[in-house]
């Protein structure tokens, strides 16, 4: 019986240690970077540079963010809010930041990032009577800015090994980086796409200035 | 390292009165478009303050002139104590705003935007004579081209505002 529990505890230990050799001559082995450090990747912000609305006056909050979610929503986007934060305890009102960002996927290769920060000052709350109705808006001021990146292999197929991943970056770099300047397929969709909801917050905010029909078509 | 060159010191326009803020916006951006520009809103601002609204506007639209040289403008719009009226004109009753209008217009040229040629001293020094010996010319035929859309647009704006003396 002793003889049979030490062979036992002898065959435990043995596959612990084989284990642990494992694990250690896995850690042993080089890993293989995915993206170099050095690597520059030419996709990796819309050629649209950042752009801003900044509003101060009365509005329905709420309702200005149901509104952007709602309209990355209607046009297939994949939305998510990345950070909400709340202050309070300013004299002058309540702060409040949200980051959001819609993806969508152009197609197998590429993939759209709109990403939209918004900082609210001061706001707070207010009834106005609108149409003969009372209703409760806020009072305060927010700027909001528009941010886009364009993303190539979102789903991975050339990050297996060093080959492939040479592979993509022959295709970033010589194909597709060359073709995207000549003509501009995908960058210019996602810069209009970007001008549109600009566009559709102004319209929103009823500014004198949302109007696109200059570059409706594009 | 890119090489922005300013082509003309800074313009400004002054209106005070009557006009239309969205028919002068469509304005610039049907401008721009004739001209293949891509728009670029930089900030835009709205405030509704006692006196009357506030608006801000900072474009930035640009155009490649070739795989070198990008033409750049920067037109900032600023509009100050805008007031609702309600002018009859032929008959009509038309909703326009009083108040201040400022125009700025900057005008530049980006040559080497891609950072191609100044990684190394050699690739500056290659750059810098093909710039003043060799596309000297294309050069200066970009710059004619850049200043010559600023000034275009100033005129157009400066012929629309006048519209609105009555």
């Amino acid at each position: 019986m002793r003889q049979k529990q030490n062979h036992g505890f002898q065959l435990q230990s043995w596959v612990l240690v084989s284990n642990m050799a494992k694990q250690k001559s896995e850690e042993d082995k080089p890993k293989i970077t995915k993206t170099p450090k050095n690597y520059k990747d030419p996709f990796k912000k819309a050629p649209l540079k950042l752009s801003r609305i900044s509003y101060k006056g009365v509005f329905d909050y709420d309702h200005l963010q149901l509104f952007i979610k709602q309209y990355f929503i209607s046009r297939k986007y994949t939305f998510q809010e990345k950070s909400n934060k709340y202050k309070k305890g300013n004299p002058y009102g309540k702060e409040m930041e949200a980051k959001t960002t819609a993806e969508r996927q152009f197609n197998e290769y590429f993939k759209w990032h709109i990403n939209t920060y918004a900082h609210y000052f001061d706001l707070r709350e207010v009834e106005v009577i609108k149409d003969g109705v009372k209703k409760k808006m806020t009072k305060g001021k927010f700027f909001i800015e528009i941010d886009g990146k364009l993303e190539t292999d979102y789903q991975g197929h050339f990050d297996k090994s060093s080959f492939t991943f040479g592979i993509k970056r022959f295709i970033d770099n010589m194909i597709l980086f060359r073709y995207e300047r000549m003509g501009g397929v995908i960058w210019d969709k996602l810069y209009y796409e970007m001008l549109r909801f600009h566009n559709a917050l102004k319209k929103y905010l009823d500014m004198e200035t949302a109007d696109m029909e200059a570059y409706a078509d594009a | 390292m890119v090489e922005r060159e300013i082509l003309m010191p800074q313009q400004k326009l002054h209106y005070e009165g009557l006009f239309d803020p969205k028919e002068l916006y469509k304005l610039i951006n049907m401008f721009l478009r004739d001209k293949w520009y891509d728009m670029r809103e930089r900030d835009n601002v709205k405030s509704t303050t006692p006196e009357g609204d506030y608006i801000e506007l900072v474009l930035e639209p640009w155009k490649r002139l070739s795989d070198y040289a990008v033409s750049e403008m920067i037109i900032r719009v600023i509009m100050e104590n805008l007031v609702d009226k309600v002018v009859e004109k032929d008959g009509v009753k038309v909703k326009l705003k009083q108040g201040k209008v400022t125009v700025l217009f900057d005008s530049f040229l980006q040559t080497d935007f891609e950072n191609r040629w100044s990684g190394k001293p050699v690739f500056f020094l290659l750059k810098q004579i093909s710039d003043k010996f060799i596309h000297g010319d294309y050069l200066t035929k970009f710059k004619s081209e850049a200043a010559g859309d600023v000034g275009h647009l100033q005129e157009l704006i400066k012929s629309f505002l006048n519209l609105y003396r009555y």
